[in-house]
């Protein structure tokens, strides 16, 4: 009898499917994260705040955009990321989308926290106030509350498959606030000005002052990408102690 | 690409009166980063002592019984 025949792709989606795979090829991918995100992050922030031109309006204190604005995108984006998760493990029940659903809030959480902060201090000398309820500061100190949320959510039920569960569909609905953030600056009348880097047109700002931002913002994702592996497979051994390859794993390192 | 915008060290620093606002953005992104790569760190040693502890509490012969 003939084995059925299996795409690569369906291959590739058993594979993802098991956590021990999982952990044994990810550990040099931490190494190449982690080494590329703190390059280009020394790089993109040593030429967005000695050598991009300052701006005309703001002088010097629009450089803090270098930081804020890398850090609001991937507040969104690690949000999109887990609401993906929770489709993927409440639809497929697919273990590892619950292990990345967990293991990405804590950065999450940082990346809302730190474009907030920023955000303030990038205000105070530009708007005149450390905090004001403009609409898309308001939703992202939603999103600030969301990821709080999801991590306590995760913490308060102790069984793990009900824990899961719960909080892939609090990531799933809170996906609704993202087009929120997103369209807040075309939908309302605020403070912030509309986005730098569109699909479809040419950036607003010269390439001198966008280049250093274009690195930075690869460097956040390098150091999420780095960050995610690291509590990804931290979780992967914690939840499946029990199992052999997991004993002989420790056992090896323990020698090691 | 233009060149270094500040005459000196401390121009660079100072940015025009708005270098407190931006060090600061600086400097509480790195804590960020680094408390994220510190607690990961913590949290994984943590873990690989606790999980030799029970490995060995299950060891045949092993300290089964807490002995006061």
């Amino acid at each position: 009898m003939a084995a059925q025949p299996q795409s690569a792709l369906t291959r590739l989606w058993h594979r993802l499917g098991s956590p021990r795979w999982f952990h044994d090829i990810t550990g040099p991918w931490m190494t190449a994260f982690g080494v590329a995100g703190v390059l280009l992050l020394l790089t993109g922030t040593l030429w967005g705040l000695g050598f991009a031109p300052p701006d005309y309006q703001q002088g010097n204190s629009f450089r803090i955009i270098y930081l804020h604005v890398p850090a609001a995108i991937l507040s969104q984006s690690v949000y999109l990321f887990l609401g993906t998760s929770g489709v993927l493990f409440l639809v497929w029940r697919m273990k590892l989308a619950d292990v990345a659903l967990e293991a990405a809030v804590p950065f999450g959480m940082s990346m809302a926290a730190l474009a907030l902060i920023t955000g303030g201090v990038w205000g105070k000398p530009t708007w005149g106030a450390w905090w004001v309820w403009d609409a898309r500061t308001t939703s992202t100190l939603v999103l600030f509350f969301l990821y709080f949320g999801l991590y306590a959510l995760r913490q308060s039920i102790p069984r793990a498959e009900a824990a899961g569960r719960a909080c892939a569909v609090l990531a799933i609905v809170g996906v609704i606030n993202i087009p929120i953030i997103k369209y807040s600056v075309d939908w309302w009348l605020t403070l912030h000005q509309t986005s730098t880097f569109k699909l479809t047109e040419r950036p607003a700002m010269p390439a001198a002052m966008w280049g250093p931002l274009l690195v930075n913002v690869l460097g956040f994702y390098a150091l999420f990408g780095y960050l995610l592996l690291g509590r990804m497979r931290l979780l992967i051994l914690r939840r499946e102690e029990r199992t052999r390859w997991v004993q002989e794993h420790l056992q090896a390192r323990a020698v090691a | 690409m233009s060149g270094f915008q500040f005459d000196s060290l401390s121009a660079w620093l100072n940015m025009d009166g708005h270098g407190g606002y931006v060090w600061f953005c600086v400097l509480i992104a790195v804590v960020f980063f680094v408390g994220n790569v510190f607690a990961l760190r913590l949290a994984q040693r943590r873990f690989l002592r606790e999980a030799a502890a029970r490995a060995r509490r299950a060891e045949p012969g092993g300290n089964a019984v807490e002995t006061p």
